[in-house]
């Protein structure tokens, strides 16, 4: 019964949906549909050194890429330009829905489809911290590498411009646009790390019945 | 146990999917986002994932329409809830780009 409600689609029925998902990610991509300034900023930064200021987005503003070296040693593919990196990223990202729809259930699958269609198109610098996330419900070590990632911290810098930059420019975290971002990073982070306590009996049910829902709670629900 | 258990997966992952459809649906783009703010490529992006999830939650209380038991009967509500709130957001989604 359990295995119904989780996944309670056919396997052919679901297998056609993820088909359709990665058909409508791959021509999304294939529509090119990148902001001119996304475009100057992402597949420029490869033409100078980590942490450069010379790289800049659109008004010719510099905007250096303050991520980690495993960051830069991932997205150096850009520099082979758009249908290098999204092809290859595409790939990376059908591997992942395969491996997912097979050993976890169909609404883990959702939320993973729906993670990744966004990582993915929306967000794609953020799609390796994403994988580290998504690995994280396995092996808890890529948490901590996720956030270390996303920062210049491997190896470690502590170039004070780069560090300034961080903590002062409009464009980032100082930009209300860009809370919703950080809040679906930190939302997946949460989520992994709790499915991670979950899967290793960290986080029991009968704590949560008590801590969060209390016997009396239910039955109450249950009865109306 | 299992199914209580599962439930609660379930619960968490459909939680912080409608979060991040509701993060997105209100949010437009950024110097540092891919996508032209309030392009078609953005629209899809939310309702493809958002009709998948839909179909997922609907199948699943179709399961557990006919069970009487007092986990069938808890699960079916929160399954109802969270049916209304995919609903909800698909609206929410739809009048922000005008797809209605």
């Amino acid at each position: 019964m359990s295995n119904r409600i989780l996944s309670p689609l056919d396997r052919p029925v679901l297998i056609a949906f993820l088909i359709i998902l990665q058909l409508v990610k791959l021509t999304i991509i294939v529509s090119k549909p990148n902001s001119a300034g996304f475009l100057m900023w992402f597949y420029g930064f490869s033409k100078y050194p980590p942490y450069s200021f010379d790289n800049r987005t659109a008004g010719n503003i510099p905007f250096p890429v303050p991520y980690s070296m495993l960051w830069y040693s991932y997205y150096w593919i850009t520099r082979y330009g758009y249908w290098a990196f999204n092809l290859t990223t595409f790939t990376i990202d059908t591997a992942l829905i395969i491996v997912v729809a097979s050993n976890h259930s169909q609404f883990y699958i959702g939320y993973v489809a729906q993670m990744s269609m966004y990582f993915l198109i929306v967000s794609p610098q953020d799609y390796l911290i994403f994988l580290f996330i998504i690995l994280g419900r396995i092996r808890f070590f890529f948490l901590p590498l996720a956030i270390l990632t996303k920062f210049p911290l491997i190896p470690p810098i502590t170039q004070p411009a780069i560090w300034n930059f961080i903590l002062t420019n409009p464009y980032a975290v100082h930009d209300p646009l860009n809370w919703a971002r950080y809040t679906i990073i930190g939302s997946s982070w949460l989520i992994s790390l709790v499915l991670w306590s979950f899967d290793r009996g960290i986080l029991t049910r009968s704590r949560m019945v008590n801590k969060i829902f209390p016997r009396e709670f239910l039955d109450f629900i249950g009865r109306k | 146990m299992k199914a209580t258990r599962g439930l609660l997966e379930a619960l968490l992952v459909i939680v912080i999917g409608l979060a991040l459809v509701a993060t997105v649906a209100t949010s437009t783009s950024s110097a540092s986002t891919a996508l032209a703010p309030f392009s078609g490529a953005q629209a899809l992006v939310i309702i493809v994932p958002l009709i998948f999830v839909a179909i997922i939650l609907f199948a699943a209380y179709r399961h557990v329409s006919n069970a009487t038991s007092l986990e069938a009967r808890i699960q079916r509500k929160i399954l109802a809830a969270m049916i209304f709130a995919v609903l909800r957001a698909a609206l929410a989604v739809s009048q922000k780009y005008q797809l209605e």
